[in-house]
């Protein structure tokens, strides 16, 4: 690898008089001191590599002479013996190097053959400018060359500095005689190199394979590896940018140890769930807590309707209003220590999205595009039946069953009106298109030491997969702005992020369609829909011809005030708004029903308003006792939303064309909803830190939440945590030539939760979702009344340990977590005959949760070209409900078995089949076939491994995910027999008929009745593992000589795979939407970003 | 020293400024009250207020679909499937049309037992509201108290024709009904017949608002004769039918008109308010959806055949449609799609039912010639001539035989009516292989029987 500089000649260094146009060129000589190899071809093919530091000229001379043959003569008398210079040039041509170190000596040189003459200059160097007293240079990495973009640069001892640009370059001015720089960046050591004024330097900064001193960002502040208490994992800017992604969410799937993230469906927007160590509650919310720059963000969808399913398709994800390519970090905490500090909310476990600040300082504006443009299809095919062996099923289906398949009145159409030729690949038809994606996005930041700015702005297309031409199109932009006074005691951070997401998909899920009888045709000859012979079955195209269109705008902005009012005291003030709306439309006009005398197009309207802010006020306190310090932090919380909206269902519409107006419904009906949700608390942390090796976290807080009655609305939460850094013991000195960090943490307290409607703790009557009672508003019960309910409250308990071998270059981190959530927020069972199932309640039912998660990163090899490094994470959880009063008679007997996982699979026990080719499933006493748990869907183990390689311009990373689970395969959701009127899959074929009784596949019949039982056996249950070539990211970075030509800074093209390879025995479209749902798509993008 | 003292005394100000701010959190914890709902205790406190619950009650008989929701017309469907009326050709309910129903806790017969009780509980919770209340005038509390009982005496008619011995919650307190016991048929019967007597008291003969949909005094009296019939109080049945028929109504002329909002032999309809029906959902649950559709529920051979030869019924209420080279009937007394402008609300007692009840308790006191008169009323209408039966039993005979013909799909009027008389064994058992004794009566959802440890269930569903 070599230096990414500017690389005009250096032989027109003398043509150029201008001194203004001097003081460019030395800087551009300077920098070109390691240009690459393809800008040092065109005079001496041989190269030199010197990294070393105080080198006399003598010894470079020699050091050229021995890797190039050339010889070298001087005269010594032409400069000091001891004068030294620090070089660091790799496969730089003989000239250059003799450039930079010749360069400010008032020295030249002749190249003869192969003899290189060193004499005094013609002219004297170029002088500094007169007035202003400079340094500048470049900061590198040591190993790679490469140059480090954002790196700190600060003049010791003063407030003066700045930071690197996009090509690693920086420039003080101003500066004393003989200063020292204090130069740092995020995962190298910082280094103190002392500088002379006017004077150009190389700064090479030794990267530290894992950076315990990395910030950390916890809840309201801010801690390192190194010291931090808590279980904590960061997922950085590069996870998420690898990735053709258009939620950020998509970016933590086996990316971080503990969380559980499972894409709902394929479709473009879809929601995805999160679960952070295992499910805590039976029926209150499992979403963990959102915070994006310190506001908490709602994660329930908006949707005023969708299709009901599991999961319900049309539901948007909140979180796709995120852009992920303005996210600089997204932390995860899980245990009580790290979570406790937001209480209440933490139980699921709290994510903290960061948005990207601004970084460079020199005052210049850098602006940055980045384009990229993808294709998606269908990852992974069903081997569905053909016609004929359709047909043949069908067929033998009515043999079994003793009927006769050519009687028209007993079989339906698909053995005697259509088609017996004609064969629809239907999973062709519906899932078979290329989907799209463009993601295009311009950035423009600036900034001085004290004030910096940052404006992005992206657009986002993706279509699907479908035969349709509809997409998720979003545009997002971003804002922030950074101010420090120049006493530095005064400071703001603002950030604004906004979007607008517009979904068109169609309602429904035309993959659950791919089980249509294959010899239907989807158009007839003329390309309209097919309605003839379907009979009572709709073409699965019909949905294509409702559209659906759900407009998502959202604002999120936050300010933070700081002062420091006195040195060791911080005074703060957040202050968060977010305001989401949504819109949905949706229309089904005549076009989209079989023909039909009684069909009157309806549209359906809904709007969501979520608005909410926040207040926190907050004191910072730190005094030094003893040995260590001690920091206090105290706050208080005031945050209220509102969530309003209205559904309108509009019907009997004399056209189509104006299904979009619900004033031109010939009738309609609307229903309206609102909530108001306040919250407030009060919270403290203590942390002592003795010695960096002994540190203690205390965590308080006081929760008060609207959801509760009058007097059940506070909650108390605490947490104690503590590490010992027993590395540093002086016992240890011995050990640590190999493990160079060891920590254990240990922490336990208590979080809750609150998750659960509003204004459940009076009874209410509410204004019914129907047509008006002759024009009379009807009002309906809606719950029984209890006040006596509270926080569902969740003990964690955490033992972490963080180890470093190599120099830190393996970093090990392993945590094992137990969670008892209690009181669990349940709708408490009652009989039917009371009016009502349920009651909300307190019930003392107790979840568990033990995991044990594990995290290695790893630097395997680093070269000056080379680079290789490895992270693994892996999680093994393990679930159980460990007391569950009265299951039996509660409406949750079916789900829950006591000492199970929540996430049992209920059903059947699959013995064998009967002489008649009917299964036989485990009876209980009565005869009836039993209700067991047939196992669970929990993951067993989860994980990712992600390799990244870096060859001098080259970069090379990809991620495998791994997840060892069971499941129930797609028969569990088809609701008819084999033999039945749709189509299986080739196992199928391996039915059971007389002559072929050897197998598991029960016999073909057009009787449904006892399917339930067969669908929801352990026949059907199994494997779900998947092993995933997750994604692949290609990138080749321009060299800087090359970027000249085009005056840019930065130039990079790549490549992006996403869901490449799926290994996994699962029968089904894909293991993790599960059944027949449309699955997640391959995708392949192609790109190029861009910086002046 | 100075600037210290001034900067503690910002630290005090701004440390107040927190504490007056978190001071203010109990008041803010407080939400702004929902805006499209009040709570329980507003929703009696004026007429207004009152009415719209008691709307509610109607407006859930009739929201949800087909075996969802007992009143909208799926007991029509359900139980057609269960007698000898049904046919189902996708087989969606092969439970019902085999008469194997399960006590499964999902499916229309956990609906049934589940919302019907919902029903109930409304009931009884707008009679305590409204007895408690001091903001409603005398009139409209009358009014609507009269209409709750008549709703709850409908409930626990269906429920315990369905279940037998139900529980009978009369108080909306949950956590006493949580533990009832299954009270017998006998004192269920009781509290249906005070409840209509008492409704009987508080209605008026006019109807409090357009149309049927809200019962009157009749209608009291029209249900009691069907609920004194099934006890076989045949003097009692006669003497409520002859109220009913000293009111306003008459048998509609046309057929086609029995079933329309402005039929002069309704006395009691629902109202549809589910999503986009202005009528009852009866069409849309038999007439193909399209005209490349198959049928849905088609009658059975049965009852196609049972009609007499030049019945208008038979071409009325019964639409021929051939599918795929057979033909099928399905019935059509319900010919309004649902969102097309209101004609057909959902009837649930008329008048013709009347003359059949009338019939067969003067028949069981053995005024035959009244009976047959009565009968012959019906007779006539469908184009028929009067009844050749002579005898009691020959014209009780005839009678069970024109209820099968003019109620078919109303109500589950068939399976009750085979139930009551004691010959659903013989007529199924030969109708059907998988028919068992058992099966007359549905069995209690098993998710009740844990929920209620008092909770027994019926005989044959272990």
């Amino acid at each position: 690898m070599k230096l990414l500089l500017h690389g005009k000649a250096l032989a027109k260094r003398d043509a150029i008089a201008i001194p203004k146009l001097l003081l460019i060129m030395r800087i551009t000589l300077f920098l070109t001191l390691a240009l690459s190899i393809h800008a040092s071809a065109n005079t001496i093919a041989q190269t030199v590599t010197i990294t070393s530091k105080r080198l006399t000229l003598e010894g470079i001379f020699r050091e050229i002479e021995s890797q190039t043959g050339y010889s070298v003569l001087w005269n010594e008398s032409l400069f000091d013996k001891n004068y030294k210079v620090d070089v660091d040039v790799r496969d730089a041509s003989v000239e250059k190097v003799l450039d930079l170190c010749l360069h400010g000596l008032a020295l030249t040189y002749k190249i003869n053959d192969k003899t290189i003459l060193i004499e005094k200059a013609k002219t004297a160097p170029a002088p500094a400018p007169p007035t202003r007293h400079w340094v500048q240079g470049i900061v590198v990495d040591a190993g790679t060359g490469r140059p480090l973009v954002g790196a700190s640069v600060k003049v010791k001892g003063t407030s003066k500095g700045t930071t690197t640009d996009v090509s690693g370059r920086f420039i003080l001015f101003d500066i004393d005689e003989s200063a020292t720089l204090l130069v740092s960046f995020v995962g190298y050591k910082p280094t103190e190199y002392p500088v002379k004024t006017n004077q150009e330097v190389m700064i090479s900064l030794i990267e530290k394979p894992s950076a315990l001193t990395d910030m950390v960002i916890i809840g309201y502040g801010t801690t390192s590896r190194e010291r931090s208490t808590g279980s904590i994992t960061t997922v950085t800017a590069e996870t998420i940018h690898d990735q053709p992604i258009g939620n950020p969410l998509s970016a933590l799937e086996g990316q971080v140890p503990g969380l559980n993230v499972i894409t709902t469906s394929g479709r473009p927007g879809a929601n995805i769930s999160v679960q952070m160590r295992g499910i805590n509650s039976i029926a209150a919310g499992t979403d963990p807590l959102y915070i994006v720059d310190g506001v908490p963000y709602n994660s329930t969808p908006l949707n005023q309707f969708d299709f009901l399913g599991d999961p319900p398709v049309g539901d948007q994800s909140p979180l796709n209003s995120i852009d992920p390519s303005e996210i600089e970090s997204i932390t995860i905490l899980k245990d009580a220590d790290a979570t406790a500090i937001y209480g209440s909310r933490g139980a699921n476990g709290v994510v903290l999205i960061t948005t990207r600040r601004g970084k460079y300082t020199d005052g210049k504006l850098l602006a940055t595009a980045d384009v990229y443009q993808g294709w998606g299809t269908l990852a992974h095919r069903m081997n569905m039946l053909n016609t004929q062996q359709y047909l043949a099923l069908r067929k033998q289906a009515f043999t079994n069953d003793g009927l006769n398949y050519n009687d028209p009145s007993q079989s339906p159409p698909d053995l005697t009106v259509f088609s017996q030729t004609q064969n629809t690949d239907w999973q062709k038809v519906l899932l078979g298109n290329t989907a799209h994606t463009t993601n295009a996005s311009v950035r423009l930041e600036s900034g001085s030491d004290l004030s910096k700015f940052t404006l992005g702005l992206t657009y986002r297309r993706e279509s699907t997969i479908y035969p349709s031409s509809v997409a998720d199109q979003r545009i997002a932009g971003v804002m922030t702005y950074d101010y420090t006074s120049p006493n530095r005691k005064f400071g703001v951070q603002a950030t604004n992020n906004f979007s607008y997401d517009k979904n068109d998909l169609i309602g429904g899920d035309p993959a659950v369609s791919i089980t249509t009888v294959p010899n239907m045709q989807p158009y007839t000859s003329t390309g309209a829909l097919n309605w003839a012979g379907f009979g009572n079955l709709t073409n699965p195209l019909a949905v294509m011809n409702q559209p659906f269109n759900d407009a998502t705008s959202n604002l999120i902005s936050n300010a933070v005030v700081h002062y420091q009012l006195l040195t060791n005291l911080d005074l703060k003030v957040s202050m968060g708004y977010n305001q989401s709306t949504m819109n949905q439309v949706n229309t089904n006009p005549s076009s989209s029903a079989a023909p039909s005398p009684y069909y009157t197009p309806t549209a359906v309207f809904g709007r969501t308003n979520l608005s909410s802010w926040l207040v926190e006020p907050q004191v910072n306190y730190h005094v030094g006792i003893g040995q260590g310090t001690l920091s206090l932090l105290g706050g208080s919380t005031l945050q209220r939303r509102v969530t309003d909206g209205d559904y309108i269902y509009a019907y009997n519409y004399s056209s189509d064309l104006l299904l979009n107006s619900p004033a031109a419904a010939g009738n309609s009906f609307m229903s309206d909803n609102y909530a108001d949700y306040r919250y407030s608390s009060f919270f403290g942390r203590l942390n002592y830190s003795w010695a960096d090796k002994y540190i203690l976290s205390l965590n308080g807080r006081r929760d008060g939440s609207s959801r509760f009655g009058p007097d059940k609305r506070w909650g108390n939460f605490g947490s104690i945590g503590a590490a010992w850094v027993f590395s540093k013991e002086s016992w240890m000195t011995a050990a640590q030539k190999w493990l160079n960090f060891g920590k254990l943490r240990v922490s336990y307290g208590t979080t809750g939760n609150d998750q659960i409607g509003d204004y459940g703790y009076t009874a209410n009557y509410a204004v019914a979702r129907t047509a008006p009672f002759q024009g009379i508003s009807a009002l309906i019960p809606q719950n029984l009344e209890n006040n006596q309910y509270s926080w569902e409250s969740d003990r964690k308990l955490n033992f972490g340990l963080d180890l470093g071998f190599a120099q830190n270059r393996v970093m090990i981190t392993a945590d094992y977590y137990q969670n008892r959530t209690g009181n669990q927020l349940v709708g408490y069972a009652l009989p039917a005959i009371t009016g009502f199932t349920t009651v909300q309640y307190n019930l003392p039912a107790v979840i568990a949760n033990n995991g044990l998660e594990l995290d290695i990163t790893s630097v395997n090899i680093r070269t000056k070209n080379f680079t290789w490094k490895t992270s693994v994470n892996a999680t093994i959880p393990k679930n159980k409900l460990v007391k569950f009063p009265n299951l039996a008679g509660s409406s949750y007997a079916y789900a829950y078995r006591i000492g199970q996982s929540v996430h049992s699979a209920i059903g059947y026990k699959f013995l064998r089949l009967d002489s008649t080719g009917s299964p036989v499933y485990l009876q209980d006493h009565t005869g009836a076939n039993e209700e067991t748990a047939v196992g669970n869907t929990d993951p067993k183990v989860f994980g990712g491994i992600t390799n990244s390689f870096t060859y001098k311009h080259w970069n090379l990373r990809f991620f495998i995910q791994v997840d060892k689970k069971d499941g129930y395969n797609y028969l569990n959701s088809t609701f008819s027999p084999i033999g039945s009127e749709q189509n299986f899959d080739a196992l199928a074929l391996d039915a059971w008929t007389p002559g072929h009784p050897n197998t598991n596949i029960p016999k073909a019949t057009t009787a449904s009745y006892s399917w339930y039982y067969y669908a929801s056996s352990s026949a059907n249950f199994g494997d779900a593992s998947v092993v995933r070539l997750k994604s692949v990211y290609l990138s080749y970075d321009f060299p800087a000589h090359t970027l000249m030509k085009f005056g840019a800074r930065k130039l990079s093209i790549y490549a992006q795979g996403y869901n490449l390879l799926t290994i996994t025995g699962y029968r089904g479209l894909d293991p993790e939407t599960g059944g027949i749902f449309t699955p997640l798509i391959r995708t392949f993008t192609g790109g190029i970003q861009v910086s002046f | 020293m100075h600037s210290l003292h001034i900067q503690k005394i910002k630290a005090i100000t701004i440390f107040t400024a927190v504490l007056t701010l978190a001071s203010s959190c109990k008041k803010f914890l407080t939400p702004d009250p929902e805006k499209s709902a009040i709570q329980a205790s507003q929703a009696f406190s004026t007429d207004g207020a009152a009415t719209s619950a008691v709307f509610g009650i109607y407006s859930t008989m009739m929201y949800g679909g087909l075996g969802n929701n007992p009143y909208n017309g799926s007991f029509g469907v359900s139980f057609g499937l269960a007698s000898d009326e049904l046919n189902e050709y996708n087989q969606t309910y092969p439970d019902w049309q085999q008469d194997q129903v399960t006590y499964a806790s999902y499916g229309p017969n956990y609906s049934y037992w589940a919302d019907q009780y919902n029903y109930i509980y409304q009931c009884n919770a707008a009679i305590e509201g409204m007895k408690a209340s001091t903001g409603m005038s005398d009139s409209i509390r009358t009014q609507l108290l009269g209409e709750c009982y008549f709703v709850r005496a409908f409930c626990y008619f269906s429920l315990t024709n369905m279940y037998g011995a139900v529980p009978l919650a009369t108080s909306s307190n949950y956590q006493a009904n949580a533990t009832l016991g299954r009270a017998d048929s006998a004192a269920v019967y009781q509290q249906i017949i005070a409840d209509l007597q008492q409704a009987e008291s508080l209605l008026t003969p006019n109807y409090p608002s357009a149309n049927m949909v809200r019962p009157n005094g009749y209608a009291a009296q029209a249900l009691l004769a069907r609920v004194y019939l099934y006890q076989d109080s045949w003097a009692k049945a006669e003497s409520e039918v002859d109220s009913v028929l000293a009111g306003p109504y008459q048998l509609a002329a046309n057929l086609n008109k029995v079933f329309t909002i402005n039929s002069p032999e309704v006395i009691w309809e629902l109202y549809p308010s589910g999503q986009g029906s202005q009528n009852a959902y009866d069409f849309s649950y038999y007439t193909p959806a399209s005209t490349q559709s198959g049928p849905k529920y088609y009658l059975t051979s049965t009852l196609v055949n049972s009609f007499e030869p030049g019945d208008q019924r038979a071409t009325t209420w019964m639409t021929a449609y051939p599918f795929n080279g057979t033909t099928y009937y399905y019935p059509s007394k319900y010919v309004t799609p649902s969102a097309s402008p209101a004609a057909q609300y959902n009837v649930v007692l008329r008048l013709a039912e009347q003359y059949l009840i009338r019939a067969e308790a003067r028949a069981g006191q053995n005024n035959l010639s009244g009976a047959a008169a009565d009968l012959n009323a019906i007779r006539t209408r469908a184009g028929l001539a009067a009844t050749t039966a002579t005898g009691q039993s020959a014209l009780l005979a005839a009678i069970a035989h024109e209820r099968q013909v003019e109620l078919f799909t109303e109500w589950g009027h068939r399976w009750f009516d085979l139930k009551r008389t004691g010959t659903i064994d013989a007529v199924l058992g030969a109708e059907k292989p998988t028919w068992t004794p058992d099966a007359s009566l549905l069995p209690i959802p098993r998710l009740e029987i844990q929920a209620d440890v008092n909770l027994s269930q019926n005989p044959g569903y272990n």
